[in-house]
This record gives C-alpha cells, structure tokens and sequence, in this order.
C-alpha cells in the first residue's frame, strides 16, 4: 500500500501549524483583510483553505481507493 | 405576520418529520438510533451540521464575542474547523469499530472494544450527565428568543410547544426525522445569520471595513487575545480548542451521527465540505462586532445578534424567530433521542440483558420523553441555573476520547486502565468546578482534566493484566483496518 504520510502531513500538520502554531504571529489588527481586522481575515481564508487540504488530502489518500472497491463489491454482492 | 411565519416554520418542519418516516424500514433500536445505518452523504452532511450548529452558534456564539472579544471569537471558529481535521482521520476508525461492534451509541463502541459491560454503563453515564447542559443550552437559547422578540408567544408557551414538538419527531421516526428536518433547520439558520450579517454591513457607513475600523480605534482589546502574560488568554485560548477539537466527535451525538453512515469514504468526504459550511460565521462575526460598535452597553449581552434584527420587517424577524426555535428544537430532539438510547441500550439493557428488543425501543422513547420534561422544568423554573453550558458538556464529555483513542492504537490498553481515567476525568471537572475556580496557567480545566485521565489511563493499564477477548477484538479491527 502506498504511504498515508504526504496524506497527514496536507490534511493534518498544515492547517493545525497554520491555526494552532501560527496563531501568536496572526493575532493582530492590522493589515486588514476584506474588512475584517486580520486574525479574523486569515481565519476565514483558513476555512477554504482547510477544506482544499483536505480535498488534496482525500485525493492522495490511499485508504479512499481501497474503500471504494470495497463499497463497490459491497453494493454488488447485495444486487 | 412574524407570529404566521413562525408557526408556518413549525408546522412545515411536522410535516417534514411525518414524510421522513417513509422508506424507514422497521423501528429495531438500530433503525431508531442510526436508521440503520444506511444514510448516504447528503443525509450525514444534514445530520452532522443539523446538530452542531444549536441556537448557541446563534444567540450564544454573538452573545459571548459582544461580552469578550476575540477570544471567544477565535475559540468558537477554531476548533470546530480543526475538530473537521480530527473527523477525517478518526471518523472512519470510529465507524469501522462501530460495524464490528454493531452499535448505536459511542456506550457500545467502548464496552465492545474493552469487552466490558461495566465500561460501557460508565460511558452511557458520562454522556447522559454532561448531555444535560447541553439540552438546557437550548431551552436557555429560546427564552433569551422569546424574551427579546416579542412574536405573540411567550416562553413558556414556546417552550412546552418545542419539546412536544421536539418528542413527536422522534416518536415518528426515530433519528429519521430530525436528519430529514435538519435540511430545513439549516436553511433557515444560515439565513438567518446571513441576514443578520448583511444587515449590520448595510447600516455601517463603510459596510464591514467600517465596522473592524470603528472597533480597531474604539476598542482595540476586542480584535486581539491578549498575549503578556501568556495566562491572559493564550493558554486558555489554545488549550480550549485543542481540547474541544478532540472532544468534538466524542460528544455522543456526533458518534451517533457517524454511525447512520453506510461507508467510510462519505465521512472523509464529509470532512472536506463541513469546512465550507462555516461560511456563516464571517456573518456572524460581523453582526457581533457590529453590536460592539454602535450598540454598547446592552442589558444581556445576549441579545448581540437579535438586536441587530429587531427593527427589520415583522415576516423576517418571524423568520429568525421560526428559524431559531426549530434549531432548539432539533438539537433537542436528537440530544433526547441519545440520551434515550445511551439509558436503554448501554445501562438497562446491561441491568436486564433478556430485554426484548421492541421493550428497548419504547424504553427510549420514555428515556427521551422523561429528559425532555425535565428539561422543561428546569428551563421554567431555572432559566438562569447555568452559566457557559457548553464548555462544560464538552469538559466532561471528551473525557471519553483517551478510551476510543487507545481503543484504536493501544492493544494493552485495559478497562480497568481507561475507565479510571474516565471516573479521574470526570472527577477533576467537578473539583474545578466547585472548589479550585483558579485553574494552573490559565488553561482550560477539561484540558487538565484530560491530561489525568491519560496518565490513569496509561499507569493503570500497564499495572492490570490485559483482557484476552479485548485484545482479541483490538486484532479484529486492526485486521479490517489492513484490509481496508
């Protein structure tokens, strides 16, 4: 099976550094994004960019390929 | 008119409930708590977003920002975006574990694994006693509803109608009708908050970028979590969400949520959009900021967001005050309905193991019917009794996480091990809550309480002999796993 390594490393480690780990260099006023004051406006842009690392990740993710076959010989053998 | 729309919601919501039972295919205990296990990904996105999003994000989630600034602001965003994160790593174990153990409830998942009836009365209680707060979080959401938007209905009209209504659901159709009516409860709660957003963007000379500059020059300390000392706001800010994120999918209305799946890929796909529903926030942020701005000093910080609304045509404001109630009320529906199979299934079902499966069933719905009226009570006659709900719900609740999580990596992992942890947990909690208020470095006391529980868990395990059946099962799903 292929490794689940790069999988973790863009659907876990990235957005947790970028939330959790960053948080003491995001949490400030200025520059202001769209309007909102910044720690708001790179939250925000971190709910799209959360659900792309995911995208990403589920693409890469090795369990998904298996799983699906499986799905599908599942449906099969109730038919 | 705002009294019309708002019972036209209620009633289209009935119906909505009555429609779901069709396609049901029996009501066993699993169809009632998990229909059986065959919702596809447009029926979990529903039912996971359905129950999370209460009339806490609502009223609560403003309410607090107004109070105290980007604490609260960053909390509530962060870690549910990060418990996202969690869910697509650990959801599909947790499902996975819940096929082998054909449960119900996050009660059956633990007691399969440890092969312990004790462990699994002990999780059922946990999760019904911190399932509490969470049911009185949305009775204390609709008075400060009722109280503020005067519609024609008074609380306790709206109160004993949304619980008659939140048991009929479930009586119908099980965890069926509260998935089905959660299409329309989201609907109206995103627009309400939407409205709300866009009104306060629209009366602010400079719409949004007026806002953050108003409060950037009026009150700077609201933008920012204070950062010197670190025990100002950082620990306790970081600490929470880390905490909250891992205690997400164990609230055991969320576990119950991942087991209606009928595979694992749905779930991780899941993962990838729940993110993308948190566009409501943005407006929600607004409208708090917007209150922090131009409307200082309100009696109940509260009423942030509704004061927000009040003045907008009378079928709108129906229309939050509809939209709002149905998110109460199926909160409640769904937190009953747990809580009616965590009693019936995990402890009488344990205290009376020849019970049939039809008396299981109608144990639920006495279990939920009974909560709900207690509920009710202490809604009427306590409104006020507690205080910031759901960090303690959370608080105890995750304390279950340190069982599911050994559960999957730790073979040697014992009952006797992770259930002191459990009791050490839960125990810690109630010492913070009644006699050390000062919590070490300002972190969150369920992060501390956590920590023990881990290290119980952990010591104890490695001092008691392992149960050969439970390390037996701990095989069983690891082999799935490779398969998979």
């Amino acid at each position: 099976m292929k490794s689940r390594i790069p999988t973790i490393i863009i659907g876990f480690v990235i957005p947790m550094t970028a939330i959790i780990l960053a948080f003491p260099i995001y949490n400030r006023i200025e520059p202001f994004v769209f309007g909102f004051s910044f720690t708001y406006g790179w939250i925000f842009a971190w709910l799209f960019l959360t659900s792309l690392c995911l995208a990403i990740a589920f693409k890469l993710d090795p369990y998904n390929k298996k799983s699906d076959e499986d799905d599908e010989k599942n449906e099969g053998g109730k038919n | 008119m705002a009294l019309f729309v708002f019972i036209a919601i209620l009633v289209a919501s009935l119906v909505i409930a009555i429609l779901s039972k069709k396609g049901a295919i029996g009501s066993s205990m699993k169809d009632v708590m998990v229909a059986s296990g065959g919702f596809g990904a447009f029926l979990i996105f529903f039912v996971s977003v359905g129950e999370i999003y209460s009339i806490g994000t609502m009223i609560g989630a403003p309410g607090s920002i107004y109070a105290k600034g980007a604490t609260y602001g960053v909390w509530f965003i962060c870690y549910i975006l990060l418990a996202y994160v969690v869910g697509y790593f650990l959801n599909p174990a947790i499902w996975r574990m819940g096929q082998l153990a054909k449960a119900i409830s996050i009660g059956d998942v633990i007691g399969w694994r440890y092969n312990s009836k004790g462990m699994q009365v002990l999780t059922a209680i946990v999760g019904i006693m911190f399932l509490t707060p969470w049911i009185q979080n949305q009775f204390a959401g609709m008075a400060i509803l009722f109280k503020y938007l005067d519609i024609g209905v008074s609380f306790g009209a709206g109160v004993v109608i949304s619980s008659v209504l939140a048991f009929t659901y479930i009586a119908i159709a099980g965890i069926r009708a509260p998935a089905w009516v959660s299409i329309l409860k989201d609907i109206l709660l995103v627009m309400a908050i939407v409205i709300a957003g866009v009104t306060a963007a629209m009366k602010m000379p400079g719409g949004v970028g007026g806002i953050f500059h108003t409060v950037a020059a009026k009150a700077p300390e609201m933008l920012l979590v204070p950062m010197q000392p670190i025990t100002a706001g950082l620990t306790f800010l970081l600490s929470t969400i880390i905490f909250q994120m891992l205690g997400f999918y164990m609230l055991p209305i969320s576990f119950q949520a991942i087991l209606t799946s009928r595979n694992e890929t749905n779930l991780r796909r899941n993962s990838i959009y729940m993110p993308l529903y948190m566009i409501m926030f943005p407006f929600l942020i607004i409208t708090a900021y917007f209150a922090v701005a131009t409307i200082p000093g309100l009696e109940n910080k509260d009423f942030a967001l509704l004061a927000v609304i009040e003045n907008l045509p009378q079928a709108v404001v129906g229309l939050v005050a509809g939209g709002g109630a149905l998110t109460a009320i199926l909160v409640m529906a769904i937190t009953a309905l747990c809580v009616g199979g965590l009693f019936s299934k995990n402890i009488l079902g344990v205290i009376k193991p020849d019970l049939e499966e039809k008396k299981m069933v109608l144990w639920t719905r006495v279990a939920t019917g009974v909560f709900l009226f207690f509920g009710v009570m202490s809604a009427l006659y306590f409104p006020q009794l507690m205080a910031n709900v759901i960090t303690l719900a959370y608080s105890g609740l995750t304390q279950t996480f340190i069982a599911i999580f050994f559960g999957f990596f730790w073979k040697g992992a014992t009952k006797w091990g992770v259930g002191s942890g459990m009791v050490m947990g839960v125990l810690t909690i109630f010492v913070f809550k009644f006699f050390i208020t000062t919590v070490p470095f300002g972190l969150n006391p369920g992060f501390i309480a956590l920590v023990i529980n881990l290290a119980f868990a952990v010591v104890i395990s490695l001092i008691t002999k392992s149960d050969p059946e439970a390390m037996r099962r701990f095989e069983q799903f690891k082999a799935v796993k490779s398969k998979a």
